[in-house]
């Protein structure tokens, strides 16, 4: 499948967040996006997934106008995870997982929405979880838990908005190569902001980096991650070092001051 | 539900997991058929207790000797037939109603909202229905000029036009209230908290309208408005059943339908959009509907507060945040704490009765400070 962006404008209020951004994505593809605090990548994921409508620009799905789609068609194949999601009251991990069955099921969920729940939960190792409620558990946990309902959704698409900010470093190294191995072995779309540029480095097929509400470039991540674009977008002093493991980024120094507006 | 809140624990195969699940959804039907037994129960015992009492048997015996007379003997008292079944029938029936609709309204209100301090009262439509009630108390006479004092019949049924007139008032002032939270809200943007703080806010517009009533009013219209905002389920007839009863049972079954989608909605308003739910259109039908089926009741009996608030509350601890078993248990909940209230109301003090808010707020905060108090709540879901 193909998710072709163009033209997209975007904002809150008289604000603009984003303006022109244009990108297509197809299946088998692992695209990160990358830009400074405020640059819009949230915007942009929220925007991608129908969550907010897009101020200008058209969003299509194979030659198919997002808006005009079914809202649980669009669920079939597009899932998110937000940068913080929300848990009320005593609702457990398996039910939190569960929910990710929605837009297969009507009033209950068959034997099978609940074999996809658990497999998912087993993907992402919060099985043992299954019985805890979601509002008790630590800002790593909750993160694997909506990844996993994410993974039950079963899209073609997944929208991540920072998946790995709350997770420690085992966790976000695991849940990228669970991501990974979701692009290459089943060919889902990944497209998800990242602010770890080396994780980007690392995982990521195509990189879409954002600066002052337009696309500052996209394409293939040797292409795009460069000293110079670290240097443009970031403010930020950098070389590219590479050994038998693969390529790193090791920052040095930072241009001038933070803005203090962001 | 919960256990072991310490760390990581022990992987259950897939197979185990499927039987949790569906142990899950055993226990709550459990929960919900005995919750019926109960208040059952409870109905039929309503029923024997009052300023005179009936035997058990001889209840039985008006309840089910129709059914099957060849095996119930006819009662021992010929009156208690009509006791029970002109004087106390309607009057439990209504309060399992409006017990049924405060829980389910309460349920479906926190749900919508994620944020469990949130009833009827919350998005003022308890004080715009006072307020109706109280305009028409008052201002009555003026509105309607002699017509206030006379009766008319329906089907049979007689009403006075004053009494008629401040169920209508109460009614429509009630719904006016989320018409006017959903008309400050119509931005598809605009938060949840938005439609929370447009509630309080109409409310306390509403409460000086109160206020200007009861200044208004002489002694006996003031102490007409003190009870009514007090509630009371006293002088029902069948007749208010008829009207009650199939929009209860009409908003009881939709609101049950969305309580799938509710259950989405506690992920937040992103994931509920993404997993293909319509946010506003879901918020605003639950909101009215909710309102619909709480106006209905206290039209009728006037104000009976805490049940929105505490009967989900109680329940969300016991089975769960699932809104699909939650709702039920809610307006079970919800009937049996307002039917024991009532009944507690109506013996305490007999042959007087004490208006049943004085009840419910001291059993139903006894109850929950018991609840709260008693042991890990995590345990007991």
């Amino acid at each position: 499948m193909r998710f072709e962006i163009k033209g997209l404008g975007q904002g809150y209020g008289d604000r603009t967040v984003l303006e022109d951004v244009s990108l297509s994505a197809e299946s088998g593809e692992f695209i990160t996006v990358l830009g400074p605090n405020g640059s819009g990548k949230s915007t942009l994921i929220r925007t991608i997934c129908n969550v907010m409508s897009p101020r200008q620009g058209s969003l299509e799905i194979d030659g198919r106008a997002v808006g005009g789609m079914d809202r649980k068609e669009l669920a079939r194949i597009v899932s998110y995870v937000p940068q913080t999601c929300a848990s009320f009251g005593y609702t457990t991990v398996f039910e939190t997982v569960l929910m990710g069955r929605r837009p297969y099921s009507e009033w209950s969920y068959s034997e099978d929405d609940i074999r996809k729940a658990i497999d998912a939960m087993k993907v992402m190792s919060v099985d043992g979880l299954h019985d805890r409620y979601v509002s008790n558990l630590s800002g790593g946990q909750m993160q694997r838990v909506f990844i996993a309902r994410s993974l039950a959704q079963d899209p073609e698409f997944y929208l991540f908005d920072e998946p790995t900010s709350s997770l420690d470093l085992k966790f976000q190294l695991e849940s990228m190569n669970i991501m990974r191995s979701m692009v290459k072995e089943r060919g889902s779309c990944l497209i998800v902001a990242l602010h770890d540029l080396n994780l980007a480095l690392r995982f990521s097929d195509k990189v879409l980096v954002l600066k002052d509400s337009h696309v500052y470039d996209f394409g293939p991540v040797s292409e795009v991650i460069t000293p110079r674009m670290i240097a443009e977008v970031y403010g930020v002093r950098a070389d590219i070092v590479e050994n038998e493991r693969g390529r790193y980024i090791q920052p040095y120094d930072y241009i001038g001051t933070v803005p203090c507006d962001l | 539900m919960e256990n072991n809140v310490g760390g990581e624990v022990s992987r259950p195969g897939a197979e185990e997991l499927v039987k949790v699940y569906a142990g899950w959804s055993r226990k709550r039907l459990v929960f919900l058929l005995s919750m019926s037994l109960g208040v059952a129960v409870v109905s039929v015992l309503a029923l024997c207790v009052g300023a005179v009492d009936v035997p058990l048997a001889d209840t039985v015996s008006v309840l089910f000797r129709g059914l099957m007379p060849g095996l119930i003997a006819e009662p021992s008292n010929p009156h208690y037939a009509t006791i029970i079944t002109e004087m106390r029938a309607p009057r439990i029936v209504l309060t399992v109603l409006t017990g049924v609709s405060l829980g389910i309204a309460g349920m479906v209100m926190q749900g919508l909202l994620r944020n469990p301090l949130v009833s009827p009262f919350t998005l003022g439509v308890s004080t715009a229905s006072s307020f109706g009630a109280a305009m028409s108390i008052v201002f009555g006479t003026a509105l309607f000029g002699t017509a206030y004092y006379t009766s008319f019949s329906i089907l049979g049924m007689t009403f006075s036009f004053s009494s008629f007139s401040t169920v209508m008032m109460s009614f429509v002032f009630g719904l006016c209230s989320i018409a006017i939270v959903l008309f400050l809200t119509r931005d598809s943007n605009v938060s949840r908290s938005t439609v929370i703080l447009s509630g309080v806010i109409i409310s306390y517009i509403f409460q000086a309208g109160i206020m200007f009533a009861k200044y208004a009013s002489d002694d006996d219209q003031l102490r007409e408005i003190a009870l009514w905002m007090m509630g009371g389920l006293s002088n029902v007839t069948w007749s208010t059943i008829v009207i009650v009863l199939p929009v209860v049972l009409v908003c009881g079954i939709y609101l049950e339908k969305l309580s799938s989608d509710i259950n989405v909605l506690s992920s937040g308003d992103d994931v509920a959009r993404n997993l293909g739910i319509d946010v506003r259109k879901l918020r605003n039908r639950g909101l009215v509907f909710s309102t619909l089926i709480t106006t209905v009741c206290i039209a009728f009996t006037g104000i009976i507060g805490f049940i929105g608030l505490m009967a989900p509350h109680i329940c969300r601890m016991l089975i769960g945040n699932d809104s699909r078993y939650l709702l039920p248990a809610s307006a079970l909940m919800g009937a049996a704490i307002l039917l024991i209230s009532d009944t507690f109301s109506r013996v305490v003090m007999r042959p007087e009765e004490l208006p049943v808010g004085i009840i419910m707020y001291i059993i139903g905060g006894i109850f929950f400070i018991w609840l709260v108090c008693g042991k890990k709540l995590g345990d007991r879901a």
